[in-house]
């Protein structure tokens, strides 16, 4: 059975698709279909992470939902002058309906070959109807949760194997535990929404497109480490996952999926949404523990652990979107499920998200294990400009750029680590052959003097001289230099990571690097 | 300045903000939703309300990309130059802006951001809360003309 009616149409409201003009579609099928006299019911979903195929316009019919790609105004008239409202077509031909039609949405082989555990409902329902969000599974994994006894849940997480999908890949089990086992009578759960990696965009997605799943992943993992507050830490580059998060929030308090007793039970929870100000450095958990505090978000150095004395002296467990928003995945059959995907100590999926120059870029969640290269020509397929590929930057502007020779490295944490990368929070961002991997290199040392909190001497410092020698005499042997003092002696990831982009570039990349590149 | 309701409007405001324990962040970012910006002249109240010192909140305002004094004007344009948006052409969106002198238009402020998590549909900007992808420098430059009207 469908969840919903025949004819129902659905227009992402997402921010991407927003970008592309999503909205210019919907006012345009409003208009017509009062000027048609026809009776649509609108809805604005989540994006399903085609981003490639944004606005994607989908119509709901008996045996499925048709999927219209790359739409716009004039095609959205074309597409009611062939009468799909009116009369009943051979929808077995839909491609015949019209040349943006993709078919059944269920049936596009980028989406069907993706294995949707976190990202199951995003892009199908309206965000934010709970009745919709329940109907296809949501609150009964919270419900469940509320029937156990906290300590049954953490060894369920740490049975699932899953780790912190924010780019450290702690396993999540033991962070749980941690707080658990703090005696304080207040503790937090704090969600990093801080996604500041370029080339990331599945904590935007999800918070857009399935945000009560957020909202019920912190409940549970406020009940099982006894915490009662939560908050959410969003960047304000993300206005609309601002605003939904907002409704969101406010639809569960009245619901009572938050406040008081929560579903019935015994146990108090709220959220309260927070919004950063623009600093890539609160995306670390002490810097942002320090924003949350109203400070400047300059980095504590650990211990001690945020687990044990983390928001205002308080236990805290901090994790990212994505890492909250597998629990439920990671909570089936108490963990065996999620552990059963994967491979090695990378267990379950991640949302992989193919950005830059790529035909085919979106969200793709796939169980760990494939191989980078498989990922690339199964959903990216090529480059968008055309040109050959020559470098992949993988895990935001911390990560690693790699040549064609080293993509058929399995995607695995352990792997990526042994080649000196990281698969971080699963951002990768493909350049054609016009890159020049010197100037990368330079950006990698400029953004971090621009986003440094300047608290420890390695980053602040080492990233500017980095910046200065690689702009003027380009002495590599200074460079590495500086970047081992920067990854042995910096406090935090930033200046500790730096050197990652910045010594890849020059490991696989040298022919950009001779003096002659220098580009001014 | 004026302020939309008068000075006395915005003391109130962070004066709430301390009753209702909100952190000196928190009170900063409403100044900014609602004013675009927060006066200088309001950092002696602003650090009297909080017990800290001037220092201490320039300290916070400072560190903060968002947290300006000055107001901004009517169109905030910032352009990404993260690297999924460089990838595309990010870099030569902006030395577009620059040749052609769209940097000096009248109302306009063009600025640059990382990362609108617009990454896979490239060069992004943002327009005020407006959102736009795949920009060329033709639809730049019709972004632009469209504020001067």
């Amino acid at each position: 059975m469908n969840l919903y009616e025949t004819y129902t149409v659905f227009i992402p409201g997402d921010s991407a698709a927003v970008a592309l003009g999503a909205n210019l579609v919907a006012e345009a099928l409003l208009q017509e279909a009062n000027k048609r006299c026809i009776d649509i019911r609108l809805i604005r979903n989540g994006s399903r992470g085609m981003i490639w195929a944004e606005p994607l316009l989908e119509i709901q019919t008996s045996a499925g939902r048709l999927a219209f790609a790359c739409t716009n105004p004039e095609i959205l008239v074309e597409l009611l002058d062939t009468g799909i409202f009116e009369r009943e077509l051979d929808m077995s031909v839909a491609e015949r309906i019209h040349p943006s039609c993709l078919g059944f949405t269920e049936d596009i082989p980028w989406l069907k070959n993706q294995n949707r555990q976190t990202f199951s409902r995003c892009g199908i329902i309206n965000p934010l109807c709970l009745d919709d969000y329940q109907t296809l599974g949501g609150l009964s994994s919270l419900k469940n949760a509320l029937e156990q006894q906290p300590n049954d849940i953490i060894d369920a997480i740490a049975a699932s194997g899953l780790r912190g999908r924010g780019g450290a890949a702690f396993p999540a089990g033991i962070k749980w535990k941690t707080v658990a086992e703090c005696s304080s009578p207040c503790k937090y759960i704090v969600c990093n929404a801080d996604e500041g990696d370029s080339g990331t965009y599945a904590d935007r997605l999800i918070m857009e497109g399935d945000p009560f799943l957020l909202i019920e992943s912190m409940a549970i993992a406020g009940y099982a480490t006894g915490a009662n507050k939560g908050y959410i830490y969003l960047r304000s580059e993300y206005p609309l996952a601002r605003q939904i998060l907002d409704q969101a929030i406010r639809i569960a308090q009245q619901k009572n999926l938050l406040g008081d007793s929560i579903l019935g039970s015994e146990f108090n929870f709220d959220i309260q949404l927070f919004v950063g100000a623009g600093a890539y450095i609160c995306g670390e958990e002490t810097s942002l523990l320090q924003s949350l505090e109203g400070k400047r978000g300059e980095v504590r150095s650990k211990p001690p652990l945020p687990a044990q004395e983390g928001l205002f002296g308080q236990p805290t467990l901090i994790h990212n979107v994505i890492s909250l928003c597998s629990v439920p995945a990671a909570l089936v059959s108490s963990g065996q499920h999620y552990a059963a995907l994967g491979i090695n100590r990378s267990l379950g999926t991640l949302p992989f998200q193919l950005s830059g120059n790529i035909k085919y870029a979106g969200l793709v969640e796939l169980a760990f294990g494939h191989s980078l290269r498989y990922l690339l020509d199964q959903f990216g397929q090529g480059t968008l400009s055309g040109k050959p590929l020559r470098a992949v930057q993988i895990g935001g502007p911390l990560g690693a750029y790699l040549p064609d020779r080293m993509l058929d490295t399995n995607l695995d944490y352990e792997e990526f680590i042994a080649i000196g990368a990281g698969i971080g929070h699963g951002g990768i961002v493909v350049f054609d052959d016009t890159v020049n991997l010197q100037v990368q290199a330079r950006y990698a040392f400029q953004f971090c003097v621009e986003e440094s909190c300047g608290k420890c001497t390695p980053c602040r410092i080492g990233a500017k001289r980095g910046l200065d020698n690689l702009s003027t005499s380009n002495d590599l042997v200074l460079v590495e230099a500086l970047c081992e003092v920067m990854e042995s002696g910096s406090l935090c990831a930033m200046g500790g990571m730096t050197p990652i982009p910045v010594r890849s570039a020059i490991h696989y990349f040298p022919e950009d690097f001779t003096p002659t590149e220098l580009v001014s | 300045m004026h302020y939309l309701g008068g000075i006395n409007t915005i003391k109130t405001l962070i004066k709430l903000a301390v009753e209702d324990n909100q952190v000196l962040t928190s009170a900063l970012r409403q100044l900014v939703d609602k004013y675009g910006f927060i006066d200088s002249e309001l950092i002696p109240f602003i650090a009297d309300s909080y017990n800290l010192s001037k220092a201490e909140v320039l300290g916070v305002i400072s560190f903060y990309e968002d947290f300006r004094t000055t107001p901004p004007l009517a169109h905030v344009i910032r352009i990404c130059q993260a690297e999924a948006c460089q990838a595309l052409g990010a870099t030569t969106l902006m030395a577009h802006c620059k040749s052609v002198g769209l940097t000096n238009k009248q109302n306009v402020e063009i600025g640059t951001v990382s990362c609108l998590g617009l990454c896979a549909c490239g060069p992004a900007l943002i327009h005020n809360e407006n959102l736009h992808a795949r920009v060329t420098s033709a639809k730049l430059d019709e972004i632009i003309r469209q504020t001067q009207k």
